[in-house]
């Protein structure tokens, strides 16, 4: 009876609707507000999230060596004929492996390496100047050599896309970072069919390939 | 105011002590309700569930009826099978009832002919009362040591077909796994006394219970550590039926990979579900989703690009893709593919819906590294919907490829629900997962000591399925590829494999029917047009292979080879890990009367580099037994040369469906080959002892005195004047006979039918009509014909054949002393173009006849429309009418259809004319080529020129280079298709790893769930009904409130009366606009001009069609009881 009693209570009732209208006003408009706050902000933060990832992506890659190869290296690799590299394994005439030489499939050896002898290293034979080129391989190549760290990581930074980032985030060295800048992509065809160069289609720089009128 | 609300409280107070326990009664009452709501709706999906079932159970236990036996024990089984072929048991069908001597002696007159002698088999005679009955079927027993294919392929006029004998058990939930495998392990001492069914299949088969997944699953291979990635329609989050989601990604401009369509769901779940009524092939394999295809089943080859480099980056193993298009000139999509590959990714991809229609295969499911999956129904016949024929990328000038490349259940398949659940699914994108889910399943089987990447490349994956499949007796290589998905046999074959190359088909027995369609409708002879084969060369040495030194031929001096010449080219540079050998073969000269049998073989070695040994190249040397039928050569009048050259097609043109009503088919694109849609008057004029021999390069390059006539079908191509020259000649001079099918044409017209590419973001224009009538006219000026612009359709009779004229053209002009036939049809240029239909009919001339003057000079026919020709859109065929065109311009004998005295009624006086000029029509100008046209760009005899565009200098004509014969002493091995030199018996059996196999699988995989039980506690739902409660209670003291003072009590039982009406006007309204807006999103499908051209793979099962599928089976079943 007590409850019914309190129930009665006119502040009681009022509590009540009180609380149940401001729980329907949440729910109905507040929510959409509060939540395009909080989307806002977390954008925001997600902006700056991303940086910070990038960031991490690019301490977490391992660079090729800055030191120009010499013969030292070459005697390096002579000497451990043991290690093992990572290639293209797609090409159909030539490799990249992951230090950067081009070679002949029949100079590859078993380790997975390119035969140093009859390889050359950082080749951009076939790249021009906008960094594309006619041949993967040799782009993955020209994408190794040293010099063009600075850009990459520019170019790392300013990725703002959201799948790039995802796919930027499962890449370790700059070898894989390489071989899939390197690939055709959504942004090497013009009319979702035709390249937008046939010739010269392979990109690891800032451009994409020079638009070929069809 | 303030009274009021007094007022209100206070009948709040003394009411509610008095209404208390009412208004909780009501209330309870309300959730109480809403809760029966709730449940029973689910109830009502769990009675279907069950009423599914009992319908099943029924079905079963008609066909159980036959066995008393076995039915006591089903009856309280539980609802698992298994279907089991009974080894060394054949059921041989026979064409109609016969007695139980009569069919003996048929068996026995078969057997004879493939040398089985009587001792190495016997015939289960039929029990009960149906034993003295005729009947249409025998059980045929036969001696374990013969070869069980040849068996298959029984021939005899009376047999029909000869399939595996099949049996279905129905699992007791706690038998032991000994139990249902029991028969395919050791064969019974007497299979009959186990024999539980025949011929039965359950009705909604678990697709893993049919390909015997579990004897894999029971050894403890689930799929585990093998990636697949799923390019599809998405998956939504945390659905019940999968465990290993790794991750799931979008590529859309959607940006959700939640599934909105339920094909991605379906796929994954064929794949790697885990839920038992339904369970996938692979349960264990780490599932990647990528979702490419939008709720409007729209997909960018772009964003195709970029999700495959995510796939090749994360190390995907399988891809599949339920896919496909018919753009195989889509070259950023077609390389990536082949990048994938070459990547050691296995891609996986559906055929195509587009079936039984010949031409209609899919990229990338067409391509060669690629394992392109059609499909079938569980009684093993290809599915309808099945994609089927050569590919057509090497047409004009070569053959397609052989493609499925394997087929396997995809007709009524069970697989996962978009909202948990199961569901029936058919279409080619369902038979694809269930091959990339049983090569998860295989790539699993590898064993750690062995490099998978080495071991399981695309090749040998490719090469092991094809290996193993069981061909089916009825269907030949351009509809089943090598035959039908055999998982167990597929085991063996990948784990007991050796790095080699193989060739597809294996062997070329052109002589054996109907597998080798359409090599054995038709034999070689001397001064034919080569027949050429292209066989597609699988490598499983590397990714690259080389063919160093040209291939030899070998006719076997025994054999006649010597009659058979044989031209070879091939890809010298296999990437990735194919490439193709192409047989040109021709009768020789010595052979120009002869007919036999000729025999030989190809000979070839594939090279690769080793990834292991440095110095030592891995060799593979291949030998391709090649058979054919030689026949003198047949009369200059039954030899019919068909111009494919002229054919042009989409890709990568727009070129514009023949018959105009067909909108939501824009393209012209299935090869117009007589192997692909024009398949039907292939078919007819063989059986009408025609020989059709194809046309891939010029005019220049044929002999018109060899020939009795010329067909140009709907061509899209320009002529090269050299050509026009040439023909004329043929006709004047040779007496070759031109046999013409127009299409329409009208600029207008090609304008309408513009229109913006969904893939390709742009308009398209087309570069001809129909066909290309300023060319057409311009070889046939030289005859004095012209074809109009004129856009005609109708229905009328001629004779006592039905016609249907679809978007034809009309004749403009035609000479003298000809038969020329009218007929009254509407204009639909007119009606296109103005969007209005009109009943109002012209007579127009449709069909002309000519004999060209001069002796010994040929005769032309032509005729307006090739629609009731071509397969594609056909309504009703007029095969007949070439046939009289034929017996025209043989022998000069004029059908009573086209006499004037018969067609009079039809026809007014300057139509049908004899011996009149026609006059140009109304006084129109020729059809005219379009302006700023681009014909150009795809064309093989223009170029691009300032002004009009030029022909090229005409090509040389092929020069075929026959291969030096290197006679050998061998003979065609008497029945071997099998790919690879494997010893299969090296395989490791399976053992079954587990002790208490029921048990475990009763853990392993997730029992059917009450899904009420599945759904966790949700709060904010709660939160919502307790407002909701409070609202109520509010409205209820408010309405209340009103109700003082008048003289209707307002009780509890009123208010919900109230609320009750109230809510019956809002669904009301509801239901009704939702209608509304059902229609109106058809209304928008259908004038939907755009195409999309890159579909997903599936056809919704109906009800009803399920219903019609158990009605069958019931049928057949029947059928066996009747007898």
């Amino acid at each position: 009876m007590a409850v019914l009693g309190s129930l009665r209570k006119r502040w009681v009732l009022g509590a009540i609707f009180c609380t149940s209208l401001i729980y329907f006003v949440y729910n109905t408009i507040g929510f959409r507000v509060l939540k395009d706050v909080s989307s806002k902000e977390s954008h925001l933060l997600k902006i700056a999230r991303s940086r910070e990832k990038l960031e991490g992506v690019l301490r977490r890659l391992k660079w090729q060596p800055s030191v120009s190869i010499d013969e030292n290296d070459v005697e390096k690799s002579e000497q451990f004929p043991h290690i093992l590299c990572r290639n293209s394994l797609q090409g159909k005439e030539i490799i990249v492996d992951d230090k950067g030489f081009v070679c002949d499939r029949t100079s590859l050896k078993p380790s997975g390496c390119c035969d140093t002898f009859h390889s050359s290293r950082y080749v951009c034979e076939s790249c021009l100047h906008n960094n594309c080129c006619s041949v993967y391989e040799h782009c993955v190549s020209c994408c190794l050599e040293p010099d063009n760290r600075s850009l990459l990581e520019k170019i790392i930074l300013e990725t703002s896309n959201n799948l790039q980032q995802m796919i930027l985030s499962t890449i370790d060295d700059q070898f894989d970072l390489c071989l899939s800048r390197c690939r055709t992509s959504s942004l090497s065809v013009q009319h979702e069919n035709v390249y937008r160069d046939p010739s010269v289609k392979f990109c690891f720089g800032r451009n994409i390939p020079d638009l070929k009128i069809v | 105011m303030r009274s009021k609300v007094k007022n209100t409280m206070k009948w709040l107070c003394f009411s509610s002590a008095r209404n208390c326990t009412k208004i909780c009664k009501t209330l309870l009452t309300t959730v109480f309700l809403l809760n029966t709501l709730v449940v029973s709706s689910q109830q009502i999906r769990h009675e279907q569930v069950a009423l599914d079932r009992r319908k099943e159970n029924f079905v079963n236990e008609l066909h159980l009826r036959n066995h008393p036996s076995q039915s006591e024990r089903n009856e309280t089984s539980g609802e698992r099978y298994l279907v089991d072929r009974v080894l060394d048991e054949y059921i041989v069908a026979f064409d109609g009832y016969y007695s139980q001597d009569e069919r003996k002696q048929f068996i026995d007159s078969a057997l004879r002919l493939i040398n089985i002698s009587t001792n190495f088999w016997g015939i289960s005679p039929h029990y009960g009362p149906v034993k003295s009955l005729p009947s249409d079927f025998d059980v045929l027993q036969i001696n374990p040591l013969l070869d069980p294919e040849k068996l298959l392929s029984l021939a005899h006029v009376h047999i029909k077909h000869v399939t595996h004998q099949r049996k279905v058990t129905r699992i007791l939930q706690a038998a032991s796994d000994e139990e249902r495998h029991g028969t395919s392990s050791n064969p019974d001492p007497d299979p009959h006394a186990a024999r539980s069914l025949l011929r039965a299949f359950p009705n909604q088969g678990q697709i893993h219970q049919l390909l015997q997944a579990k004897r894999l699953w029971e050894s403890g291979y689930t799929g585990r550590g093998v990636k697949v990635a799923i390019f599809d329609t998405g998956l939504p989050e945390n659905h019940p039926h999968f465990r290993n989601i790794m991750e799931r990604t979008d590529w859309t401009d959607e940006k959700t990979a939640e599934d909105g369509l339920g094909h991605g769901t379906f796929v994954a779940g064929v794949i790697g579900g885990t839920y038992s009524e339904c369970l996938g092939m692979a349960p264990d394999a780490q599932l990647y989703i990528f979702r490419v295809f939008t709720n409007n089943q729209v997909s960018y080859t772009s964003w195709f690009l970029d999700a495959f480099n995510y796939a090749i980056l994360q190390k995907i193993d399988i891809l599949n893709l339920s896919i496909g298009g018919p753009d195989f000139m889509d070259r950023p999509f077609v390389e990536k593919v082949w990048e994938l590959t070459a990547n050691h990714i296995i891609m996986v991809s559906a055929i195509g819906n587009d079936g039984p229609l010949y031409g209609t295969l899919n990229n990338p499911a067409d391509q060669m590294d690629v394992i392109g999956v059609g499909g079938i129904d569980y009684n093993d016949n290809i599915a309808r919907f099945s994609s089927r024929g050569m590919t057509s990328w090497e047409l004009p000038a070569g053959y397609g490829r052989v493609k499925p490349d394997i087929v396997t259940y995809g007709s009524s398949v069970r697989g996962s629900g978009l909202r948990g659940g199961c569901r029936t699914l058919s279409g080619t994108s369902v038979a694809s997962p269930v091959v990339a889910g049983a090569v998860a399943l295989l790539l699993s089987t590898i064993s750690k000591d062995k490099d998978r990447s080495v071991v399981a490349t695309p090749a040998s994956v490719k090469q092991a399925l094809m290996d193993s499949a069981q061909r089916l007796p009825t269907a030949n290589m351009f509809e089943q590829g090598q035959g039908k998905l055999d998982l167990i046999r597929a085991y063996k074959v990948l784990n007991s494999y050796q790095p080699q190359a193989s060739l597809i088909p294996s062997v070329l027995d052109l002589t054996e029917c109907p597998y080798m369609w359409p090599y054995c409708t038709q034999p070689l002879y001397h001064t034919g047009m080569p027949v050429i084969v292209n066989v597609t060369v699988l490598n499983g040495l590397g990714v690259v292979g080389k063919i160093k030194v040209k291939p030899s031929w070998h006719p076997y001096i025994s054999e006649h080879g010597d009659m058979m010449e044989i031209a070879i080219s091939y890809s010298e540079t296999l990437w990735p890990w194919s490439g193709y050998l192409a047989l040109s073969l021709s009768a020789a000269k010595q052979a120009a009367g002869w007919e036999g049998v000729a025999q030989g073989h190809v000979e070839l070695s594939v090279t690769s580099s080793s990834s292991n040994s440095k110095d030592e190249d891995l060799v593979s040397v291949l030998k391709l037994f090649v058979k054919a039928r030689i026949i003198p050569t047949p009369p200059r009048e039954k030899r019919i040369l068909w111009d494919q050259f002229h054919n042009l097609r989409y890709p990568p043109g727009y070129f514009p469906r023949d018959n105009l009503r067909m909108k939501n088919d824009p393209l012209d694109w299935n090869g117009d080959h007589i192997h692909t849609n024009f398949r039907d008057l292939y078919q007819h004029l063989r059986s009408a002892g025609y020989y059709v021999e194809v046309l891939g390069s010029s005019f220049m390059c044929f002999d018109a005195k060899l020939y009795g006539s010329l067909f140009i079908v709907d061509p899209e191509e320009e002529f090269y004047p050299e050509e026009i020259k040439k023909l004329k000649k043929d006709v004047t001079e040779h007496g070759l006979n031109l046999i013409v099918f127009a299409e329409w044409y009208n600029t207008s017209v090609m304008a309408g039918v513009k229109f913006y590419d969904e893939n390709t973001r742009r308009w398209w224009m087309p570069e001809t009509g129909g066909c290309n009538a300023p060319a057409l006219n311009h070889l046939l000026q030289e005859f004095s014909i012209m074809i109009s612009d004129r856009v005609f359709e109708g229905e009328f009779k001629m004779g006592s054949h039905e016609m249907h004229y679809a978007s034809g053209t009309t004749l403009a002009r035609f000479p003298k002393d000809s038969i020329v036939v009218g007929q009254p049809l509407h204009d639909q240029a007119s009606e296109f173009i103005t969007k209005q239909a009109s009943t109002s009919t012209e007579n127009v001339p449709i069909l002309g006849m000519h004999q060209v003057p001069g002796a010994g000079s040929g005769r032309v026919v032509v005729y307006g429309d090739s629609n009731c020709i071509d397969s594609a859109h056909m309504t009703i065929d007029c095969f007949w009418l070439v046939d009289a065109f034929l017996a025209f311009v043989s022998q000069g004998v004029v059908a009573p259809v086209f006499n004037y005295g018969q067609m009079r009624n039809n026809l007014t006086k300057e139509m049908f004319v004899r011996g009149e000029n026609i006059p140009l029509h109304d006084g129109r100008d020729p059809p005219q080529r379009m302006e700023n046209n681009h014909l150009f760009k795809y064309s093989k005899v223009l170029q691009n020129h300032l002004g009009d565009p030029r022909p090229h200098e005409i090509p040389s004509c092929p020069s075929i280079s026959w291969a030096r014969g290197i006679p050998h002493n061998g003979s065609f091995p008497t029945f071997l298709w099998k790919h690879l030199s494997i010893d299969e018996d090296k395989a490791p059996v399976l053992i079954n790893r587990k002790i208490n196999s029921a048990e475990n699988s009763r853990d392993f995989f997730r029992q059917p769930m009450n899904e009420m039980e599945e759904k966790p506690f949700n709060l904010s739902a709660f939160v919502h009904g307790l407002v909701l409660i409070v609202v109520l209670l509010l409205l209820y003291f408010i309405i209340g409130r009103m109700f003082v003072g008048q003289r209707r009590r307002f009780s509890p039982r009123f208010f919900v009366r109230c609320c009750f009406s109230w809510w019956k006007t809002c669904q009301h309204k509801l239901g009704f606009s939702s209608t509304i807006w059902s229609s109106d999103v058809t209304i928008q499908r259908s004038s939907d001009n755009s195409f999309n051209r890159r579909k997903s793979h599936h056809d919704v099962i109906t009800s009803e069609d399920v219903t019609h599928f158990h009605e069958d089976s019931l049928l057949q079943q029947s059928d066996v009881q009747a007898v």
